[in-house]
């Protein structure tokens, strides 16, 4: 099977799911290679669907659903971690927007180092 | 080590809230990836859709890299320093382009391509500019043609390939012919400021050169009171492809922010031929598709580009002008192979350095027959044209008549008197190295050959008329020797007096 063949199986799996009789013998139907891609072509298609919250505070539903139709995505993962200070990190598929305390004392540190 | 000045308690704190102020603190948006694989200082990472070609990515363990090519779900991305990167390791964009940072500070430095100090000594860039190291070069609107000389204090180039500032001069020759010492006497001629000309800042850019011989270029330098207005960006055999690739394109940036100021700037890459096989490794690890010889298909590119950026730029942009000597090994003298005719057709002509030339004992090994300069006389003063003009056709006569040389007594008078004549414009075409000669001492040693002058003075007897000519000259006839400093074109009233004055000088030392 070809990489863009693979990824549009990846993508039909995802947004279908499978059963595990069928996934079963699709495994040993594709070669080991094949089967790696596969695999990635999955993670990243979940990934592309759902965002990661890590926020200082808890988030509460509400919020949470905000966020989901702001990002347009299916599933949202949340994390809390108070080392953040205030604010939250999200993360949508590769890109990062870091909206957090901690993050910008960071970067506020970095820039006077630089300019200094 | 310059004195740290003293802040007291409130000076300090201004100076932090002045910085503060200027710091943009608005919320950050990174393009992230994940490590798939390393391997031969290359990474590939999945993820970092928003990646640019050329741009610089920072690694979760500190290490820098720079993407050098994007594919549909991965991007291949060259390591910059040392660090270990793993697999699985995050890496995100910085938004930035490959820049070094500039400032006067440099002069006088050995740093590598990154601008990080070799010299043992701290490196602190005061008011520095980032310029990048790709950059588009300057306009046709924007320069003027090519009109004032860069003197390298050798005879046979500054009579007969004259080079001019804002041209691309290429040294070609095999290994151990004196290309690097062409290109170091060159350098060591700007202390003198011959002409009257403003300052010329050197860059020696050394790619993928032995250790010991980088350390041994900049301890000649220092030696020659060099350093004092050079540069050196040193990346050695043993450093990695992509800091050696990067290495001219450093050179370059940093001349060009001297340039920018309105100052002369000489670049040596030295040598080109090790950037090429340095760029084709990456390419190859990259799976880009090989062309001849295995280099890549845009490896011209790479240094037409690169060359292109030198320039001579109008008085209206700054007068200021980046003159390049790039250096080009060749194997066996064959100018005809890929790399070498490639920088050809870019360069402004080429100075072809000659092994059979080297071993006989003719240093500086210039053939002046294949060697040329675009520029030409454009980029003479009119003194040096006066007497320049037939050496290059006595040169090649009495190469043809050289095998002649061994029958001395069966010649005519007028074959016999043209081999004489070629032998003493060879004899004073020699220079040892390291002793590069002003305008004035250049126009009297050709002169006194071109002239007939030496016709019947002993050949092993040069080298000492030569030391003394110039001297002899100064003290008995200055108003001449001032004229031909300025680089003017004598009358026949001064010509007479040259003759007259060099010919009591022959006397005496016959």
């Amino acid at each position: 099977m070809t990489k863009a063949d693979l990824k549009i199986l990846a993508l039909i799996i995802v947004q279908s799911g499978i059963s595990k009789k069928i996934a079963k013998r699709l495994f040993i139907k594709l070669k080991k290679s094949e089967q790696k891609m596969l695999l990635e072509q999955i993670k990243l298609e979940i990934q592309k669907n759902k965002i990661s919250v890590i926020s200082a505070q808890k988030v509460d539903i509400a919020t949470g659903k905000k966020l989901k139709e702001l990002f347009k995505k299916e599933k949202i993962e949340i994390v809390e971690n108070k080392d953040l200070g205030a604010g939250l990190i999200i993360q949508d598929n590769d890109t990062i927007y870091d909206m957090s305390f901690k993050g910008n004392l960071i970067n506020t540190l970095n820039a006077v180092t630089e300019a200094l | 080590m310059a004195k740290q000045k003293q802040f007291t308690a409130e000076e300090f704190l201004k100076e932090i809230e002045s910085k503060l102020s200027h710091v943009d603190t608005d919320n950050t948006v990174s393009n992230v990836g994940t490590v798939v694989s390393v391997g031969d200082g290359v990474v590939r990472a999945n993820g970092l859709s928003r990646a640019g070609f050329g741009e610089e990515v920072e690694f979760e363990e500190g290490a820098h890299g720079l993407v050098l090519s994007l594919d549909e779900d991965t991007c291949s991305i060259i390591l910059l320093s040392d660090v270990l990167v793993n697999v699985g390791e995050r890496v995100k964009t910085t938004g930035k382009v490959l820049s070094v940072n500039v400032s006067e500070d440099l002069i006088g430095r050995v740093i590598d391509p990154l601008a990080n100090a070799l010299d043992a000594k701290p490196l602190k860039i005061k008011d520095g500019k980032l310029y990048p190291l790709e950059r588009i070069a300057a306009g046709v609107v924007t320069r003027q043609p090519v009109d004032t000389p860069l003197k390298t204090g050798i005879k046979a180039i500054d009579s007969m390939i004259p080079i001019g500032r804002g041209q691309r001069e290429l040294i070609i020759g095999d290994r151990n012919t004196g290309k690097t010492a062409i290109a170091l006497d060159t350098i060591i001629n700007q202390k003198k400021k011959d002409l009257g000309l403003r300052q010329v800042i050197c860059i020696y850019c050394a790619i993928g050169q032995k250790r010991g011989n980088i350390a041994r270029i900049v301890a000649i330098l220092e030696e020659k009171g060099a350093m004092d207005y050079s540069i050196v960006v040193a990346s050695s055999s043993s450093d990695p492809a992509a800091v050696q690739f990067l290495a001219p394109l450093t050179a370059t940036a940093i001349a060009e922010y001297f340039m920018e100021r309105g100052q002369d700037v000489l670049v040596v890459y030295d040598d080109l031929s090790k950037h090429a096989t340095a760029y084709r490794q990456i390419s190859l690890i990259l799976r880009r598709p090989a062309g001849r010889e295995a280099y890549p298909g845009d490896i011209f590119y790479l240094h037409s580009r690169l060359l292109e950026r030198s320039v001579r730029m109008s008085d209206k942009h700054g007068g200021g002008s980046i003159t390049s000597l790039p250096i080009i090994e060749t194997q066996a003298n064959d100018i005809s192979a890929y790399i070498p005719t490639n920088v050809i057709s870019i360069t402004d002509g080429q100075i072809y350095l000659e092994s059979d030339l080297f071993n006989s004992g003719t240093r500086p090994a210039i053939n002046a027959g294949t060697s040329v300069s675009r520029v030409g006389g454009a980029a003479q003063t009119r003194g040096m044209k006066q007497i320049s003009g037939p050496l290059r056709l006595e040169l090649a006569q009495f190469r043809s008549l050289a095998a002649f040389a061994q029958f001395g007594s069966d010649l005519d008078t007028a074959t016999q008197k043209q081999i004489d004549r070629g032998k003493r414009v060879v004899a004073v075409l020699n220079q040892p190295q390291f002793q590069p000669l002003g305008e004035a001492a250049e126009f009297i040693n050709i002169y006194s050959a071109s002239s007939g002058l030496l016709d019947d003075f002993p050949v092993d007897k040069i080298p000492s008329f030569e030391e003394k000519a110039s001297d002899f000259v100064r003290a008995k006839s200055k108003n001449i020797y001032s004229d031909l400093e300025k680089g003017n074109k004598l009358d026949d009233k001064g010509m007479n007096e040259l003759k007259n004055t060099l010919a009591l000088l022959k006397k005496s030392l016959t």
